[in-house]
Order: structure tokens, then C-alpha cells, then sequence
């Protein structure tokens, strides 16, 4: 029987693990996926007015990234919009650093295999064109970073290819060559399993706005 | 309408669904019209639910013959093994779409060697693999799990 999957995220400065069951427990809230609009991600800041609000800014809101003129940026921020609660709330420990607990998801039920997160174009799951997964002549992989935290923090500087590389603890995220196994072992049952994210901006980047997919591959019986 | 637990699916009919992508388009099986069939000597057959709610773990061993049907209407039976585990892989996204990607069925031989026959169950522009094709490999690792259904003897 499929195990039902809940996307949750850390609104406070402490890093300290989910300990709910897939509901909003503490300071971790729960990515709402049906009932509307499904919440999203919104990577922001780093323009004039160099962030927004925080721990919360209104529904909406966006600090235009600027794009640097050599070198790359990390995109500073991370907020979680939520369009049935008419918030956002920023995810403060998210990023290049030492932080454990910023993001997870909490398996209920049994998956047998690892929990495989991905980036695609779109809820097609079939290609990663999009200028954010795909790079540029400078950077040539995707800007999304992410590494797997369950069993550990990450060095405080990280990048995609800090442990391991390719379908393993990090990766540059796109697609299915380019993932994270968010356990690092053959099954997952009734427990959270962890990741830090970020996104790195070159300085040829073109201009967008980019609304990929996170996904979650699994098995199950 | 679109299905709430598809609502990536810009259709669905009984037989397929298809997902529209910015720069692909995915056709699939219909989830809910596919599912194993296992056949017992004493002549039962057992039809699984669907691949939401798969009705594996609740299946009793000693199975004669093994058989997946698909909403396409395709029927593929699996070689004789000494145990089965039937596994669905599928990817959900926190946009909230949802796509089935394979059946792997599990065979553990006389040996205890483990074959996997990978049943694809979409097919796009780009995968060079069609709804219905199977592909077979040998596992690496032996696989403990309590939902192995041994086979008749």
C-alpha cells in the first residue's frame, strides 16, 4: 500500500528535528499540496532592496534577484507561499551552511527503497530543459543544490557535488541523473528524512522566471 | 474534470491519461484499471485493486501463475519463480502531481538469484521505452522483505 508522503518545512532559527507524524508540529509546518492552490517554493532576495520581511511577508511578495556581473549569488532566500493560508513564511536555516533540519519529509507507511528527490520542467516528470536546471556556458548544471541531511549536517560550504555527486547525498538537482537519496539506504518507514536547499545564480544566467517541480520518487508494494 | 489524486493529468480515460509537460507530453496506463491477477491450483484467481492500493500485501502465497493487466489491455505473464515481490515505482511532487513510472516485479529463482522484470507504464517523446515494455535485469543485492509470496510448490 502506498505510504502517504507530507512536505514539511522549519520556520524557526532552531535547528531541531520534526518530531510530528505529518501534521504541523512546533515550528515545522506542512506544505499544503490539495484543497487549492498547492504551496510552493519561492527562492528571493539579493536585490535592491536586498530581502523580504521576515519570518513572514505577505502573500505575493518578491525581491527581484539581482544578477551578479561576475561570479554567481546564492539566491539568499527561501520562503514556503502558501496561497490557502495567504502567507508566506521564510525558511531561516535554509541554505549554504551548517544547518540540519531546514527541510523534510515525513513517510508514513512504508517505502521500499529510498526516498529520491528530483527536479523536472514541470508535473510531466519527463524533461529538464528550464534554464534553472539546465545551466549555463559558465555553470553548466543545474542551480538547484541540494544535499541530504537525515543522517548528518552539511560543511559549511557545500554545493551539489560536495558528497558524492550525482544520485547519491547531493547533487546539482535535475532530472533523474542528477538526484539525492534522502535516507542513504533500502527502505523508509513512518520517519522524517531531511535535506538542505539552494539555488546559485551565474552571472550569464538568462532572464526567467522558472517554475520547476520538486519530486519524490519511491517504490512501494 | 480531473482526477484529485492526478491532477497533473490533463486526461484520463479507461484506457490511458495524458500529461501535458512545457516541453513534453507523457501518456500513461490508467492507474485505477491496472493490476496483477494471481492464479492458484486449486483454481482461484485473485484480481489486485489498482496501483494506488495495490491489494499485494494481503495476497496469500502459493501462486500458480502471476499476471499483470493493463488498462491498455495488455496481459503479461511472469516465468515461474520461487517467490514474487511486486513493487510500484512512482514519483509525486510537491506541486502535487503524481506520475507511475514501472511495476517491478521481483522473481527469486531456485538459487535465490533475483530477476526484476520492469514493466514500463508510460511512455513519452524523449524515453525510449513504450507503455508495455519489460525490462529485465538481474538484482545485485538480495532483497529482504515480509511481502515475498512464495510460489505453489
Amino acid at each position: 500500500m502506498e505510504p502517504n508522503l507530507s512536505f514539511v518545512y522549519n520556520t524557526s532559527d532552531s535547528d531541531v528535528a520534526y518530531t510530528g507524524t505529518g501534521e504541523n508540529q512546533g515550528d515545522w509546518k506542512v506544505m499544503k499540496l490539495t484543497g487549492g492552490v498547492a504551496d510552493s517554493f519561492v527562492f528571493t532576495g539579493g536585490g535592491i532592496n536586498s530581502s523580504l520581511p521576515t519570518p513572514t511577508a505577505p502573500y505575493g511578495s518578491r525581491e527581484a534577484t539581482m544578477r551578479p556581473s561576475s561570479g554567481s549569488l546564492i539566491v539568499p532566500q527561501l520562503f514556503i507561499e502558501s496561497t490557502q493560508d495567504n502567507i508566506m513564511r521564510h525558511v531561516l536555516l535554509a541554505g549554504q551552511n551548517t544547518n540540519r533540519y531546514c527541510m523534510g519529509v515525513y513517510v508514513d507507511g512504508y517505502a521500499a527503497s529510498d526516498l529520491y528527490m528530483e527536479g523536472w520542467d514541470d508535473n510531466s516528470f519527463s524533461s529538464t530543459d528550464l534554464p534553472t536546471l539546465s545551466g549555463t556556458d559558465s555553470y553548466a548544471y543545474s542551480m538547484f543544490n541540494v544535499i541530504r541531511t537525515t543522517d548528518g549536517a552539511p560543511a559549511s560550504d557545500w554545493t551539489g557535488a560536495t558528497a558524492s555527486g550525482s544520485n547519491s547525498g547531493s547533487a546539482y538537482l535535475a532530472g533523474y541523473d542528477y538526484r539525492v537519496k534522502l535516507k542513504g539506504s533500502d527502505s523508509i518507514e513512518d520517519e522524517a528524512v531531511y535535506y538542505n536547499i539552494y539555488v546559485r545564480l551565474p552571472n550569464d544566467a538568462p532572464l526567467f522566471h522558472d517554475q520547476p517541480v520538486m519530486a519524490f520518487r519511491y517504490l512501494y508494494v | 474534470m480531473r482526477d484529485v489524486r492526478l491532477p497533473n493529468f490533463n486526461e484520463l480515460d479507461a484506457v490511458e491519461g495524458k500529461v501535458c509537460g512545457k516541453y513534453n507530453t507523457v501518456r500513461s496506463v490508467n492507474p485505477y484499471k491496472t493490476h496483477f491477477i494471481a492464479h492458484y491450483p486449486n483454481g482461484k484467481v485473485v484480481k489486485g485493486n489498482n496501483l494506488f492500493n495495490t491489494g499485494w500485501d494481503g495476497l496469500k502465497d502459493g501462486i500458480l501463475l502471476l499476471q499483470y493487466k493493463l488498462s491498455t489491455g495488455q496481459l503479461i505473464n511472469i516465468p515461474k519463480f520461487k517467490a514474487y515481490l511486486s513493487l510500484i515505482e512512482v514519483s509525486d511532487s510537491i506541486q502535487g502531481g503524481r506520475i507511475f513510472h514501472s511495476i517491478n516485479v521481483k522473481g527469486m529463482g531456485f538459487n535465490n538469484e533475483v530477476i526484476n522484470y520492469k514493466i514500463i507504464l508510460k511512455q513519452d517523446n524523449m524515453s525510449k521505452y513504450k507503455i508495455g515494455d519489460i525490462l529485465v535485469t538481474k538484482d545485485e543485492r538480495s532483497i529482504e522483505s515480509s511481502y515475498w509470496k512464495l510460489a505453489a510448490v
